[in-house]
């Protein structure tokens, strides 16, 4: 799992980071940035992560600008100390919520809802897959037995 | 009503209706006195009504300004920020830590004391304000640089409280903080004025709340000495211009 931070105060994001290797050790933090320019450079640029913790106020501005700047297609985790932006963050990819200053428990959680939300559209996106796929065979059949 | 009956005397003057015509009057005046008091009654009753109304809508008008002004200084997002500072610190074994939360219950002890006084010497709102800074350089570890240079005759003059620490985390809030682009504060004076100044280098997309706060230290200005703050605003730099207030004009 590639995993990058973005958190304006440096000390917060240290902390983070020991938290993030102690639940998963197997996770790998690929980046680290502190304003909306850095974030949207490496992401337009490198692939995209798996998961992003995401502080709300950057040192440049609002992280939501990070948004409008690139397409962000992973799941992301808002950390900040006011729930001021709750529905900002619900509408930009938020699958949690975490209020600074955060408990090692609530990263757990984090991360519970994250692998769960993953397994929940892999069971489901994989069943149909399968139908739409014995659905397409037999229609091909009839067409070329209609042509003869 | 003496008039009426006066005139009817002087009108029907060849009639004699005796001590009955008196009666009729004297009755007359006391009907009238009881609806007039009656009136009245009632009137004052209104009066009354609208007045206590009045001052509940005062009451609690004052009340919610109140609660804004307590919540304003206890300042959440800055003492949750705080506390994940502190957090962070503790996990990393910082020797400041211990600094930091003296530091921290200062700056609060400050908000609570202070919270009666209309004006304090600046040295004292100084002190307030080297509290905040540290907080602040401790969550932004050198993002900003702060200097001042205030004389001695400067530091003994007045200032509302929480006046320069307000300046300063608007400058904070609404600007750029970072290592790479760092903020210089600065706080001098210059003809009777203090000037906190900043260069501009404002945040993108950044809510622009930037008012609600000058215009408060705008109308606490203007309440103790009827005087404004000036408001200088260019591309490169932002200052803001405090007149000083001296000792000897209040006491």
């Amino acid at each position: 799992m590639n995993i990058i931070i973005v958190e304006d105060e440096l000390k917060t994001a240290q902390s983070l980071e020991r938290i993030i290797s102690g639940l998963k050790p197997a996770a790998k933090i690929t980046g680290q940035y502190q304003s909306i320019a850095s974030t949207v450079a490496a992401l337009s640029a490198g692939p995209m992560p798996d998961l992003i913790f995401m502080d709300i106020q950057l040192a440049d501005g609002l992280c939501f600008e990070v948004f409008k700047a690139v397409k962000v297609t992973c799941p992301v985790v808002f950390c900040t100390a006011y729930d001021e932006y709750s529905l900002q963050a619900f509408k930009n990819n938020g699958v949690d919520y975490v209020l600074k200053p955060f408990a090692k428990q609530d990263i757990q959680e984090a991360f519970k809802k994250v692998d769960e939300l993953k397994n929940f559209f892999q069971q489901t996106t994989m069943p149909d897959l399968g139908d739409l796929l014995s659905k397409l065979v037999p229609a091909g059949g009839k067409t070329t037995f209609s042509c003869v | 009503m003496f008039g009426l009956a006066w005139i009817q005397q002087l009108i029907l003057s060849h009639i004699n209706f005796g001590p009955v015509m008196l009666m009729v009057e004297v009755r007359g005046i006391l009907i009238n006195l009881v609806f007039y008091m009656f009136l009245h009654l009632m009137q004052q009753n209104y009066e009354n009504q609208q007045v206590s109304m009045e001052l509940e809508r005062i009451k609690s008008d004052n009340l919610s300004a109140q609660y804004e002004l307590l919540k304003q200084q206890v300042n959440p997002h800055f003492l949750f920020n705080s506390l994940n500072t502190l957090k962070a610190m503790v996990e990393s074994g910082d020797q400041e830590a211990v600094d930091f939360i003296i530091k921290l219950s200062n700056f609060y002890r400050f908000t609570l004391e202070s919270r009666k006084l209309d004006l304090i010497h600046v040295h004292e709102e100084m002190e307030i304000l080297k509290a905040y800074l540290f907080l602040q350089k401790a969550r932004f570890d050198g993002g900003f640089t702060f200097e001042s240079s205030l004389s001695k005759e400067t530091q003994a003059t007045l200032i509302p409280p929480f006046t320069l620490q307000l300046l300063v985390e608007n400058c904070i809030k609404h600007n750029v903080v970072s290592l790479e682009k760092p903020l210089h504060i600065r706080i001098y004076e210059e003809q009777d004025r203090i000037v906190v100044a900043n260069q501009m280098q404002p945040k993108t997309g950044g809510e622009h709340s930037l008012g609600v706060g000058l215009k408060n230290i705008d109308l606490r200005y203007s309440h103790l000495l009827d005087q404004h703050i000036e408001i200088i605003k260019d591309t490169e730099t932002f200052q803001i211009k405090l007149p000083l207030i001296y000792e000897h004009h209040h006491r």
